[in-house]
């Protein structure tokens, strides 16, 4: 047995080694797919020493004001050490980022490319966060508009960073009435096209569930109705002083998609025809600026209808 | 084979034996526990903390026992021990196995202690069971083994503190080795086939960040920390066959 021992020893050698050559390859391509890899390997203590790091860090973003430049940059420092042993920890982007911001906002935008890098981290928070501080901090709209463009296509995203794409969008038109309408139009066009089992079909919106709720709805209608009042009645001035007849054309037609804008929206609903916004069962002057309205669900001598027959005076509806 | 036993069953019984061991295992899972309490601290990170220091836990216990095997062995040869053994119809070969298999066995039985307590911990911390925290442990179970072989290994050429601070040096550096992997060049592709990849069975970070790991990415992982192991061993066994005892 000892004398045959290392010529076994060496057969088996040759086929352990040649084995484990293979595994490594295949697990190491296996493992590509699914893991980051760290920039900082930290023999493999790397995410124990991200958490360390961060609580250690949590005390010095409370002891030094992060506005001051040099302690914006002694946080940057450190939020690139955290993000170097975990690849993965996104909060460590988002606050660091946050916490720079005012100070040093190109270094703060730096911060969360990197974390746009990772392929691995989906999560909205950063190009939200990256579109904050883009128009905030540096007030550029294409920036802003690009970071909240591959926010609004991330799982979760909540409708607010897509008004804020809008809000973007619509700077980098100038703030123009009707081309900000055509844009809040087209959102709530898809919004309201996306039903829950066609979320998959409209990838720029999936999982926004938020959005659907009705307070984004009444949002979006409101932004909607007082743009549509500025527009017609901005077409209306220009319209009365204008003398170009192909201009006059343009406005005329302007003010005709604007009211068929607001067909769609309101379709079948009562609205005021000065402000565009809805008034309740009863009302006669519009509760935004008064203007009279025709009222409807009253009985002939003005009551409020709760159903077929008036509950104060029995009388059937007008 | 029966002699193999008997060795492994001597190993494990005296490691096992030990009660500081026991002491440190609880002491270990107190450190797990108090992660509970760093809510504020961590800004309310403290259940991915629970997490990443139950995993360096394990990875730590796994290292730990892959010295254990250099302090045995090396007592055995400075007690004389090894020639008293070896004097008696044993080969060499089953006595490097059976220490091997022995450190492994008491490793196991620690490492399934603090798995479960760990995994007690993160239930009553989470309010759900972490089911993922299992891939973890089995990566560190793959470590310690490739770490016990790395021990073994060196144990048979060198003195106690050498193969110590080289089993360390295996450890951190074999962390690196997968970037070999993107190399260009031939050598480093060799290289990574070659060298300890401890790096292989890591999935502390992405396995506390939520992200999916499959069971057969771990399965492979550990299946390749053990082939290496084999070769590790073969290679001991050749360098202990030549090793003056005397």
């Amino acid at each position: 047995m000892k004398t045959n021992l290392p010529k076994t020893a060496i057969v088996v050698l040759i086929l352990a080694l040649l084995g484990s050559v293979w595994l490594s390859r295949c697990a190491a391509r296996d493992r590509s797919s699914i893991v980051q890899p760290a920039r900082r390997t930290a023999a493999g203590f790397g995410k124990f020493m991200s958490q360390l790091s961060w609580i250690r860090l949590t005390q010095l973003r409370g002891a030094g004001s992060a506005q001051e430049k040099d302690v914006a940059a002694m946080l940057q420092r450190r939020f690139e050490t955290i993000t170097d042993l975990d690849p993965l920890f996104a909060d460590a982007y988002e606050q660091g980022a946050m916490d720079i911001a005012h100070a040093a906002p190109e270094d703060a935008l730096r911060l969360l490319d990197k974390a746009l890098a990772v392929e691995k981290l989906r999560n909205w928070k950063i190009p939200v966060t990256a579109g904050f501080i883009a128009m905030r901090q540096l007030k550029s709209a294409d920036r802003a508009a690009a970071y909240l463009e591959k926010a609004v296509r991330l799982p979760d995203c909540p409708s607010y960073a897509h008004r804020m794409l809008i809000y973007a969008k619509a700077q980098q038109v100038d703030n123009e009435p009707f081309a900000v309408l055509n844009l809040w139009t087209d959102y709530l066009g898809a919004r309201e096209r996306t039903g829950p089992g066609e979320l998959g079909a409209m990838p720029f919106l999936a999982g926004a569930g938020e959005m659907r709720s009705g307070e984004d709805r009444e949002r979006v209608l409101a932004r909607v109705s007082e743009l549509s009042q500025q527009v017609i009645a901005d077409s209306q001035a220009q319209l009365a002083k204008e003398s170009d007849p192909a201009r006059k054309t343009e406005l005329q037609t302007r003010i005709e998609q604007t009211q068929n804008i607001i067909g769609l929206v309101y379709g079948g609903q009562h609205i005021c025809a000065k402000c565009f916004r809805k008034y309740a069962a009863g009302d006669r002057f519009c509760a935004h600026d008064g203007t009279e309205v025709a009222p409807y669900g009253v009985c002939p001598a003005g009551h409020v209808m709760h159903g077929s027959f008036c509950h104060l005076c029995g009388r059937a509806a007008k | 084979m029966n002699d193999l036993f008997t060795i492994c069953k001597t190993t494990y019984t005296r490691i096992l034996r030990t009660r500081a061991l026991y002491l440190l295992l609880a002491i270990l899972l107190l450190i797990v526990a108090a992660a509970h309490l760093y809510h504020d601290l961590t800004m309310g990170r403290e259940k991915e903390l629970m997490f990443d220091t139950g995993a360096v836990v394990l990875a730590v216990v796994g290292l730990l026992t892959g010295l254990v095997v250099v302090f045995d062995v090396a007592r055995d040869m400075r007690e004389k021990l090894v020639v008293t053994l070896l004097s008696k119809p044993l080969g060499r070969t089953q006595y490097l196995l059976g220490k091997f298999a022995g450190v492994i066995w008491a490793g196991t039985i620690n490492l399934a202690i603090l798995t479960a307590g760990i995994s007690a911990l993160l239930y009553l911390e989470n309010g759900s069971g972490r089911p993922e925290f299992l891939k973890a442990a089995f990566g560190a179970w793959g470590a310690m083994v490739m770490a016990t072989g790395i021990g073994v290994l060196l144990i048979t050429f060198l003195t106690e503190i050498p193969a110590v601070i080289l089993t360390l040096l295996a450890f951190g550096l074999g962390h690196a080795t997968e970037r070999l992997y993107q190399s260009q060049w031939t050598i480093g592709s060799i290289l990574f086939g070659v060298l300890p990849n401890f790096a292989l069975l890591q999935f502390k970070s992405e396995l506390s960040n939520g992200l999916a790991v499959d069971w057969s990415l771990i399965g492979l992982s550990v299946a390749y920390a053990c082939v290496y192991t084999v070769a590790l061993l073969s290679v001991g066994a050749i360098l202990f066959h030549r090793r003056d005892l005397a």
